[in-house]
């Protein structure tokens, strides 16, 4: 199965902020799913991924070229979704389309026009009087509307609502159903990577923490509850993190060592606070 | 760069009343005036103002960044304002004659004024576009004043210095085209080394 990321050691500096190190690995067929909190370096490494921004150091592949020194031809095999709508206000989806007809060789029209049917964008009404959520619709059916094999999307469900959210899930399934195709996404809404995503990388503090699919990561760990000294007596080399309530303690701990402890499921949510907030071990 | 292109004046579109309205004002001034002359020096104006306003609307939306990750060479996000600029200018510059004759300005003078308009407005075009790129919008548009102010200051003292008559622009029709020629050419060299270099 090839690759269509892969990325080792990317480093990049600025001047509050350092990116120390991120590795991804993203195999053809696959939605991986990049979680950190803000600030964390997500768009910095989607930025180096897209050769927007250039690198201090590391390597990068994205579909088997260098971003920084590819073609520009490179870029219409991936499909972008930034933060914002890049759009001027004053802009219908008429002219979008127009627009996106002339910077893409294999712009398909029709699927333009099908997917903002399907999100129920009025083709003539102007991007100033569209919502969050439908200005980010309309990001997100100018990136489907070409002939991509990677998608990369940098918080495309934000401002969407479950319906929506859901129905894009949906969406980036049906993408990568033909298994030479896949996704890259960044979310804070981290139970719709937890229903998509077959991968998920963890940036904190600029570094990756860890890539690990997605099944395997939920069934690594679980919540452990007990009182401060049963979660004292647990393996330390088990434990990635301890929260200290006022009822009693609670602490992520790989399944299999909490003992007799009464677990809970930890879902990808609870593995990031754990790894960002929990207390020391 | 076709791409862009449309872009530019498709946001322009979307300012188009206050343009017209503008021109508008601007023509009723001239023909109050009956000096054809001043509606053309709008030309000079919209050739700067029409391509920051499409920077500045770039820069709120964050269309750059979504261009820069299109099929697009680099070098096209740079010299597409360019187009647009000059596109603007010819087309004020072809309104500047219609309104002249108008007004019943002189023919002749009509077109050397209209000719000269038009590669001032190229001149500027060439000043400001590697500032705006290198400096970001508002800061251009102060160092685009000065510039606009010692352009003006130096064509009438070239003027001065040839002893030419307000009106006669026949030496100023030789020295102007080069001018535009040579400030563009160094100013594309300039504008695409900024975006070889330039993060996103």
């Amino acid at each position: 199965m090839a690759n269509l990321i892969e990325a080792r050691g990317l480093k990049k500096r600025f001047a509050r902020f350092e990116l120390g190190g991120v590795d991804l690995v993203l195999p053809a067929g696959c939605i991986l799913g990049l979680i950190g909190e803000n600030g964390a370096g997500k768009s910095t490494t989607i930025g180096l991924l897209l050769g927007l921004l250039r690198r201090d150091g590391g390597e990068v592949r994205v579909l088997g070229e260098d971003p920084e020194r590819a073609e520009p031809e490179l870029h219409e095999e991936i499909g972008v979704v930034l933060d914002s709508c890049p759009f001027a206000e004053t802009m219908s989806c008429r002219d979008v389309k127009r627009i996106l007809a002339a910077g893409y060789a294999s712009f398909d029209g029709a699927r333009f026009d099908s997917l903002c049917g399907r999100f129920g964008l009025d083709a003539r009404q102007k991007i100033r009087e569209y919502s969050r959520g439908m200005r980010m619709k309309l990001s997100i059916a100018a990136a489907l509307s070409h002939a991509s094999r990677l998608l990369i999307l940098d918080e495309p469900t934000s401002g969407l609502d479950p319906i929506v959210r859901d129905e894009l899930l949906d969406i980036l399934l049906e993408f990568i159903q033909d298994e030479r195709r896949s996704v890259l996404i960044s979310s804070h809404i981290l139970s719709d990577l937890e229903k998509a995503c077959d991968y998920i990388s963890f940036i904190h503090a600029g570094r990756t923490v860890f890539t690990e699919e997605k099944d395997v990561l939920l069934d690594k760990y679980v919540l452990a509850k007990g009182s401060e000294g049963e979660i004292a007596a647990l393996d330390p080399a088990r434990v990635v993190g301890v929260r200290h309530g006022q009822f009693g303690c609670e602490a992520l701990v790989e399944r299999g060592y909490a003992g007799k402890l009464v677990c809970d499921r930890a879902g990808i949510e609870d593995i990031m606070l754990f790894y960002i907030r929990g207390d020391a071990k | 760069m076709k791409c862009l292109i449309i872009k530019d004046f498709l946001i322009l579109r979307g300012q188009l009343k206050t343009l017209l309205l503008v021109a508008a004002i601007w023509f009723v001034i001239s023909f109050i005036n009956g000096s054809g002359l001043f509606f053309m020096a709008l030309s000079v104006v919209f050739s700067m103002l029409l391509p920051m306003n499409t920077i500045t609307s770039d820069e709120k939306s964050g269309f750059e960044r979504f261009a820069a990750a299109m099929p697009l060479p680099r070098g096209a996000l740079a010299l597409s304002r360019y187009v647009v600029g000059a596109a603007c200018s010819a087309v004020m510059s072809l309104a500047g004659i219609a309104a002249a004759v108008i007004i019943g300005d002189d023919p002749r003078e009509t077109l050397i004024s209209a000719a000269l308009c038009f590669c001032s407005a190229l001149c500027m075009l060439g000043v400001m576009l590697p500032l705006a790129y290198r400096l970001g919008v508002e800061k251009a548009r102060i160092a685009m004043t000065v510039a606009f102010v010692v352009l003006f200051l130096a064509a009438a003292l070239a003027a001065s210095e040839l002893g030419m008559e307000p009106g006669e622009g026949g030496a100023a029709l030789a020295v102007l085209p080069l001018a535009a020629i040579v400030i563009l050419a160094a100013s594309m060299s300039v504008s695409l080394r900024i975006y070889a270099k330039k993060e996103f």
